[in-house]
């Protein structure tokens, strides 16, 4: 608006003055001439160039402006803008940090559970998101845990170099490992509260996480099918966080003791346009940590998945996932065990503000070889932004020592900054 | 069941593996990914019948909450150029391109284009953001594909990419370019003129998504049925909106794309005597809605038939 009047302002004065020359030149006696007082032109012209001035002041404030009105014909294409791969967003050095809480509260009708019936702050974890170098990207997670030992610890820190060759990449630093579907994804992505039974018991509360390096190639297929094979080698991180149940109703996870590789292929074919199916298989390998007092064995961990998505108008999606993991430990004493269990697992989003889901868990224990847990949950999110979630999960199930638990849980999420993950 | 399911993988492996080694070759044409079916159709019309061009996001989808598919990193590997939106409306695209391992079209390579960047931005915030702010975009309203002037904009980044990947065809493309720039100047005569009896016509919207379209045709934006970006409506704020609208002199519209809750809009529509039409907001968002000469027609019409109905 101010511009627009000093734009006025300049234009009135400058008719003025055409107007005062306009006038001269209308007299006969004298065309080179004013008949306007010399120190009033003298100010005249001074308050112009002030004018002037302060305008071409304003005009870079405000930045160039669009064309109000199309472009003739046959004016000269718009100046393509160079380096075309510097953005017009994300133009800031920093990197991407942000902020993502999570609290938990439980209901449960099993009173051997620790956690129950109390709301608990269970995860903050702090990104920093960013490139080093071309094609070298670091990330790193910082979990802060009231039921970790350390009062912050880095969940994922890790260097990928990209495109290192055609499809291939590389991992390097500690993070959760290329094994299963969902093992990659963080909790605060996870479309349920916890994870499912037998993800806890046979590879980890929080997921298997290792510090080691972990090949990503992407193999040369043609057409629509996706088919990517991650190989890693890693040192042991230990079960993870520590339960609220006992021993007898929580697996020790993968149980790796030190060193540990892992194999998974991953292959996506769009069925439809709109709509992809996927099959994963996992493997994971080493020497096993101490179970029932016996140490010193291997285990194996194998896995299978099978995805389904199909996409409709907006934001609706249909999401069916199951998922089957075997773990088999041999050791000189025992000779050797296996336990086992799978999910099964749908999610219907009708619209961005909400979805519906079903989860259905069975799961055996490695360390109790016969006995098993299953469960039933209903789970219904909430999404009020793109920072802040609810979350609601019913669950009935059985599990050793109480064969009709009910649980019901609340779980809040919210976040500040820009926050990315791999492909999910 | 250790030896099966390690046959499970190398098997999976063989096939994928087959797959690649026997296929026939690639064809020759450049392999364009897009982030969005907008800037599909450009590059489509920029880089004619030497182009392969494949949208992300489908037609009526919501861009902001795009959920990449694996199958989406094979074509992002095969890629000659991407093209995103940018203004952080698609960083969906990170995840695919991080995955894809293709350093050329990775950011800052030759095959990487940024459509938004030359782009005048509307809505750049002035003060700090917060959450309380809705899902706000620090960079400005990301939706400027929704002027159609900005063609001439979102063109000429298209054409830098393909001249960097293919300079001995930079000629054919600038060609192309010149006569999509001379329908859309043509087209824009002819939207300008339906939409002209209807300047400073005020519209209402479900999501921020018209300013643009707004600023370039002389209407007002009276305001949208999300109180604020990303945030569903609430009886308070839908009864303000009645209100205002009622005090309008002039015809008001609520127009926006199909796949937003028209729950609110029809209210709104019932209360007020209000017209409420649906208008596609991408390539494809509408039946005959399949270029992005056509997709503007369909807007304007509706616009046209909503602002002309008392």
């Amino acid at each position: 608006m101010r511009l627009i009047l000093l734009i006025s302002l300049c234009l009135i004065v400058c008719i003025g003055r055409q107007g005062l020359c306009a006038e001269a030149k209308g007299n006969p006696s004298d065309d080179a001439t004013t008949t306007v007082p010399l120190a009033e032109f003298e100010a005249m012209k001074a308050k112009l160039e002030e004018l002037q001035r302060e305008m071409e002041e304003l005009k870079k404030a405000v930045g160039p402006q669009p064309a109000a009105t199309p472009v003739e014909e046959g004016a000269q294409p718009t100046p393509v803008p160079e380096p075309a791969a510097q953005g017009g967003g994300r133009a800031l050095a920093l990197p991407d940090i942000s902020l993502i809480v999570q609290a938990k509260g439980k209901l449960s009708s099993d009173k051997r559970d620790d956690g129950r019936n109390r709301v608990r702050l269970c995860e903050a974890e702090l990104a920093v998101q960013g490139y080093v170098y071309p094609n070298v990207k670091a990330d790193a997670f910082i979990a802060m845990s009231p039921a970790e030992d350390a009062a912050a610890q880095a969940e994922e820190a890790y260097l990928t170099y990209l495109g290192l060759s055609k499809g291939l990449n590389l991992a390097v630093g500690k993070r959760l490992v290329g094994f299963g579907r969902t093992n990659q994804t963080h909790c605060h992505s996870l479309l349920y509260t916890r994870r499912p039974l037998v993800l806890r018991n046979l590879v980890g509360e929080e997921g298997l996480a290792g510090q080691g390096l972990e090949a990503s190639y992407l193999l040369p297929t043609t057409g629509d099918l996706f088919a990517e094979l991650d190989m890693g080698t890693w040192t042991g991180e230990g079960p993870g966080e520590t339960s609220d149940l006992p021993d007898v109703m929580a697996g020790p996870g993968a149980n790796f003791a030190d060193r540990f590789t892992t194999a998974r292929l991953w292959t996506s074919y769009p069925v439809q346009a709109n709509a992809e199916l996927e099959l994963g298989s996992s493997y994971a390998k080493g020497e096993a940590g101490e179970l029932n007092g016996v140490s010193g064995g291997r285990a194996q961990l194998t896995g299978l998945d099978l995805t389904y998505r199909r996409f409709g108008e907006g934001t609706s999606r249909l999401l069916l996932r199951g998922e089957g993991i075997w773990r088999h430990q041999t050791d000189d004493v025992s000779g050797g065990s296996t336990a086992t269990g799978y999910y099964l697992f749908g999610n219907w989003r009708n619209t961005k503000y909400a979805s519906l889901g079903v989860l259905y868990d069975w799961s055996e224990f490695p360390q109790a070889p016969g006995l098993h847990e299953s469960a039933v949950s209903l789970i219904w999110t909430k999404q009020f932004s793109e920072q802040y979630y609810l979350r609601l999960q019913g669950t009935h199930g059985s599990r050793p020592g109480d064969d009709s638990y009910n649980e019901l849980w609340l779980h809040w999420v919210w976040g500040m900054g820009p926050h990315t993950h791999n492909l999910e | 069941m250790k030896r099966r399911f390690s046959h499970v993988i190398i098997s999976m492996a063989v096939l994928a593996l087959g797959a690649g080694v026997f296929a026939s070759p690639a064809l020759a044409a450049i392999r364009i990914v897009a982030a969005s079916p907008d800037l599909a159709d450009i590059a489509r019309q920029v880089g004619g019948d030497r182009v392969s061009v494949y949208s992300i996001a489908k037609p009526n989808q919501d861009l902001h909450m795009i959920e990449p598919r694996p199958s989406d990193v094979s074509r992002i590997a095969r890629a000659d150029l991407v093209v995103c939106i940018g203004l952080d409306l698609d960083l969906w695209m990170d995840a695919l391109l991080n995955r894809a391992g293709n350093g050329r079209v990775n950011r800052g390579g030759p095959g990487y284009v940024d459509a938004s960047v030359g782009i005048h931005r509307l809505d750049v915030p002035q003060k700090q953001i917060t959450g309380a702010s809705g899902d706000i975009h620090v960079y400005g309203n990301p939706h400027y594909w929704l002027d159609p002037l900005n063609g001439e904009v979102i063109s000429a980044n298209i054409l830098g990419g393909l001249k960097r990947v293919s300079p001995r065809d930079a000629d054919y493309f600038e060609k192309n370019r010149n006569a999509f720039l001379a329908d859309l100047r043509s087209a824009m005569r002819r939207w300008q003129e339906k939409l002209s009896p209807y300047h400073g016509c005020k519209i209402v919207n479900y999501h921020d998504a018209w300013p643009y379209f707004a600023r370039r045709f002389n209407l007002k934006v009276l305001g949208c049925i999300e109180p604020k970006p990303g945030i569903p409506p609430t009886a308070s704020h839908v009864v303000s909106l009645i209100q205002q609208i009622k005090a309008e002199k002039q015809p008001v519209v609520i127009a926006d794309a199909a796949y937003y809750s028209d729950k609110a809009a029809k209210t709104i529509a019932a209360r007020t005597g209000a017209e409420f039409v649906v208008i596609p907001s991408s390539v494809g968002g509408a039946k005959g809605a399949d270029n992005f000469f056509s997709l503007f027609d369909h807007i304007v019409d509706g616009l046209v038939r909503g602002f002309s109905h008392r």
